[in-house]
């Protein structure tokens, strides 16, 4: 799925963002900000891009946004007046005495920004990489000037993200534009330099040469010639023209055909191809920055992004809730005569440890009830007594977590045996064992037991004689 | 692609870890919710997982069965065909008494009649009662596949054996352990191989969604492993000065660092249980070692060196630079005089701005302060001892992880990214000047690397 268009603004602010959350942690108020992200749509960086527009602080950084914008043309300009003001003093250095010789002057002004444009073609095949020195030298002039002229509370983030900007596509290729103006500047400031000054100043231009013969010379210069000769920028010379501008050879009539040569030498090898380079760079930065993304990937983003989704992962509840069973009221005691039977259900291995000890405590063993057929032998059992159960003592394991079905089964066992119900409960230290809260499982346990008609409590509490058997005395004299 | 959407009940007893068993599933501890007790979970509830928008499986929590041997009397006394389930559960879904009785159980087949397969959650630390083989019988009558997933195994409790020859005996022979409280990707993995196997229609949903989450965990574990590194890189590099008359200021700083860097590191806990989707509840950590402001800084050392060679030779090639341009600019009558000099003091810049400027600094009367060794290799191996844990951290573990006092890492010399941070204070977002400079995320990327390495040999309980 295809990205929503970002500027360079929007790139910055949700980059500038994320920086700070990974330094500094999540705000925490933005949960608002994070349901307006919801909203934006499908896309995972239009939401993070709307997140960041919502929260607070986003309108501050906007502002430093812009005092960033203008900081950038300001140093554009900066740029192009060094550039055309370079180019000016170098002109004006060739132009200081009334000799200039055409090859140092063109040297100068051609073969110096044509030596930079071959480094910069060299790196940009070479390393297959958009050459952008030019984008450190930026990075650290902002990260000079920026905190004098930022103040948001993201405004050493939107610094940092700037530096990382300069270091994409589109930041190297307008670093590059920027060089290439620097460049234009310059040929542009020499030219126009050069023009006044053969305006308005006689000057003999000539060439020389120590080590080089004389034909080497003619050919190189004849070299130069011919593209500014195709574009009609001075006429046609031969080889014997070129050659009569040797120094010391020089006829009155050629001065102005080579001060048109230098000029045109300083169009065609500086200004124009930088010219070109500049609009090539432009388009290429404006191409490259409308593909700007943000990188889903960095942990300070991949982390928003469950939370920024309209998710699969949110819960739907389906239908109304389940109802609580309905309490049976209190059982009271059987009578005083009657035995305490005792009954264990659900219990892990019961057999081994059963029956539990009751210190104090008289209560007729009617065994374990396993599975369904046992627990309709024991029910039948309980019918059977006589006299009447004073109270049935069930031993339920804590292990368990009571629910319903041991809900039924000791409301089954209390309706056939009659009398009190009362839920001794064992496996204490395996419920520790367990990790389990004891007070949280004893307090359903005791509300199940409730729900049943009886009371509940830890076997070796209520089998207590100290305490407990008081406790269990009291329930079964005091009904209700 | 498109592919059809699976339906995944989650299915058991009451209090066996359903919710914590979706919760780990779909890497989300805010679902549902969880409690050692009967009835936490009151309804239906579904929950989504996909990507693209794309909703590959949608699972659905249920409430616990509770009365399986009651309800699989009533079944047995409804009319019908005896061995048609599907029917006999229609049939009872149809007997409004009987579906006010057994509510919850109501509940759960209805649901099963909708999905397209169940997962049979137990806590395989309970005995093998003949209510919970009730329950297994009675959802065989919704006749859905039935995975077993055998929860708690990791308890020393835990019946596990016990529990397989029970299933085995009622021919359930699909079963899987899977402690709901430890997430083991590879566990997760066989999960929904297992499925696959019950389901063939929906094997590539299964294989897009195994691919998804494979994907998915590559990139948090990267993306975790890096922040660790630019933790590591913002302390290495953070710094302060003070005049070294001034003994008064050297505590106040020194306090500084010191909240600086626990900021710094609970922020980079916050991301890594983020990332994991944990909160900041699951994690409780001391404090830091108190910061004493200093840290070796070897003059031979390789990185160190290399360090100081390679500022120097860019100035100096900076200085050589623009020294000829003035040369050409003068049409070579400085006869070089430019590039020797431009050179000269690119290369004093250099090694000032480097070796020197601790001696600068020095005859300023400047001291520096910032983290020593020691705490660095404590914070990346509490870092690394964490994540190790995130990884195979269940979502239904409500236990919260400690945080480890122990630092060994790199016991003998740190990794030369971060030496090189020493040098760098622009690599660090806490100085007050941040100047990032383009070596810092090459350096991030090799230091992350080392960490790669050291997360395998860090020990980790979920």
């Amino acid at each position: 799925m295809k990205s929503i268009r970002l500027t360079a603004d929007d790139w910055l602010l949700t980059e500038a963002t994320r920086l700070h959350e990974e330094t500094a942690g999540r705000r925490k108020d933005d949960e608002a900000a994070n349901r307006v992200a919801i909203a934006a749509g499908p896309d995972s960086t239009a939401r993070l891009l709307a997140r960041a527009r919502a929260l607070p602080g986003a309108a501050k950084a906007g502002e430093d946004l812009a005092r960033l914008r203008r900081m950038l043309r300001y140093c554009l300009v900066s740029l192009v007046l060094l550039g055309a003001l370079g180019g000016l003093v170098a002109a004006r250095a060739i132009g200081s005495g009334r000799d200039i010789d055409f090859l140092l002057a063109s040297l100068t002004l051609a073969g110096l920004p044509g030596l930079m444009l071959a480094l910069w073609l060299f790196m940009l095949l070479a390393s297959r990489r958009i050459p952008g020195a030019g984008g450190r030298l930026a990075a650290v002039i902002t990260s000079r000037l920026g905190p004098r002229l930022l103040n948001s509370a993201l405004s050493a983030e939107l610094l940092r993200a700037g530096s990382a900007l300069l270091r994409k596509p589109a930041g190297r290729w307008y670093m590059s534009s920027l060089s290439h103006a620097f460049w234009l500047a310059y040929g542009l400031g020499a030219w126009l330099t050069l023009v006044i000054l053969f305006s308005f100043a006689q000057y003999e231009i000539s060439w020389g040469t120590t080590l080089l013969s004389d034909a080497q010379m003619v050919a190189l210069i004849g070299t130069m010639a011919a593209p500014i000769q195709a574009l009609g920028l001075m006429p046609a010379l031969g080889p014997d023209w070129i050659a009569a501008g040797r120094e010391g050879v020089a006829l009155d009539s050629m001065r102005a055909d080579w001060a048109r040569f230098l000029l045109g030498s300083v169009l065609v090898f500086t200004a124009a191809p930088r010219a070109v380079l500049l609009a090539v760079c432009a388009i290429l930065a404006r191409q490259a920055a409308a593909r700007l993304e943000l990188d889903l990937k960095q942990a300070g983003y991949l982390r928003l992004l469950p939370l920024i989704r309209p998710s699969s992962e949110h819960s739907s509840p389906l239908g109304p809730s389940v109802p609580a069973s309905p309490d049976h009221p209190w059982r009271p005691p059987g009578p005083s005569a009657g035995p305490l039977v005792l009954v264990g259900i659900e219990l892990a291995d019961g057999s081994d440890r059963w029956p539990p000890e009751l210190p104090g405590l008289s209560a007729q063993d009617l065994g374990l009830v396993k599975d369904r057929s046992s627990m309709q032998a024991m029910a039948a059992a309980l019918q059977s007594l006589t006299p009447r159960p004073r109270a049935l003592l069930v031993a339920c394991s804590l292990e368990r977590t009571p629910d319903s079905g041991t809900a039924e089964r000791l409301q089954r066992l209390a309706d056939a045996g009659g009398g009190a119900l009362i839920v001794l409960l064992v496996d204490r230290e395996r419920l520790v064992e367990r990790g389990a809260e004891i007070e949280a499982r004893l307090a359903d346990w005791t509300e199940l037991a409730r729900r049943c008609g009886g009371r509940a409590g830890l076997i070796d509490e209520l089998s207590n004689p100290a305490d407990g058997a008081g406790k269990l005395a009291q329930w079964l004299a005091a009904p209700a | 692609m498109s592919t059809s959407t699976l339906r995944l009940a989650i299915v058991g007893h009451t209090n066996t870890g359903k919710t914590s068993l979706v919760r780990t599933l779909c890497h989300n501890r805010k679902f549902g919710e969880v409690a050692d007790r009967a009835g936490t979970t009151r309804q239906v509830s579904a929950v989504r997982l996909g990507f693209d928008a794309d909703t590959l499986i949608e699972l659905f929590d249920s409430p616990g069965l509770e009365n399986a041997p009651h309800l699989i009397e009533a079944l047995e006394a409804l009319p019908g065909e005896r061995h048609d389930g599907p029917d006999r559960i229609d049939r009872f879904l149809d007997e409004p008494a009987l579906v006010e009785r057994f509510d919850q159980e109501a509940r759960v087949l209805e649901l099963m009649r909708a999905v397209d397969a169940a997962l049979y959650v137990i806590d395989v630390r309970e005995p093998v009662l003949e209510k919970y083989l009730d329950e297994l019988a009675i959802l065989g009558l919704g006749a859905r596949p039935l995975l077993a997933v055998l929860n708690f195994t990791a308890s020393p409790l835990s019946r596990e054996q016990a529990w397989r020859d029970a299933l085995a005996r009622v021919s359930l022979h699909t079963v899987l352990s899977f402690d709901a409280a430890i997430r083991e990707p590879a566990t997760e993995k066989r999960l929904f191989d297992k499925l696959a196997t019950l389901l063939d229609g929906f094997q590539p949903t299964i294989a897009r969604w195994l691919a998804h989450r494979e994907q998915e965990e590559k990139e948090r574990r990267q993306a975790a492993l890096a922040a660790i590194a630019d933790l590591l890189i913002d302390i290495a590099a953070l710094r302060r000065t003070h005049r070294s008359d001034d003994i008064g200021l050297r505590e106040p700083l020194l306090q500084e660092i010191q909240d600086r860097t626990h900021h710094r590191e609970q922020a980079c806990v916050e991301t890594l249980l983020a990332l994991y989707r944990f909160g900041r509840d699951d994690y409780s950590d001391n404090g830091l070692p108190l910061v004493q402001g200093r840290w070796p800084d070897p003059p031979l050392d390789p990185a160190t060196l290399a360090d100081h060679g390679i500022r120097t030779g860019s100035h100096l090639g900076a200085g050589a630079g623009i020294g000829a341009v003035f040369d050409i600019a003068s049409g070579g009558l400085s006869l070089g005089t430019g590039t020797l000099v431009g050179g000269a003091v690119g290369a004093g810049t250099g090694l000032l701005r480097s070796a020197g400027e601790g001696l600068l600094e020095r005859a300023r009367g400047l001291r520096r302060l910032g983290v020593e060794d020691a705490v660095l290799r404590l914070l990346a191996w509490r870092q690394l001892h964490l994540l190790g844990a995130l990884i195979r951290r269940g979502h239904g573990n409500p236990e919260p992880l400690q945080a480890t006092a122990e630092e060994r890492w790199k016991r003998d010399r740190l990794p030369s990214s971060l030496l090189r941070a020493r040098l760098r204070p622009g690599w660090s977002a806490l100085n007050e000047l941040p100047e990032r400079e383009p070596g810092r995320e090459r350096a991030r990327a090799r230091l992350a690397a080392d960490l790669a390495e050291a997360l395998e040999q860090a020990p980790s309980s979920p």
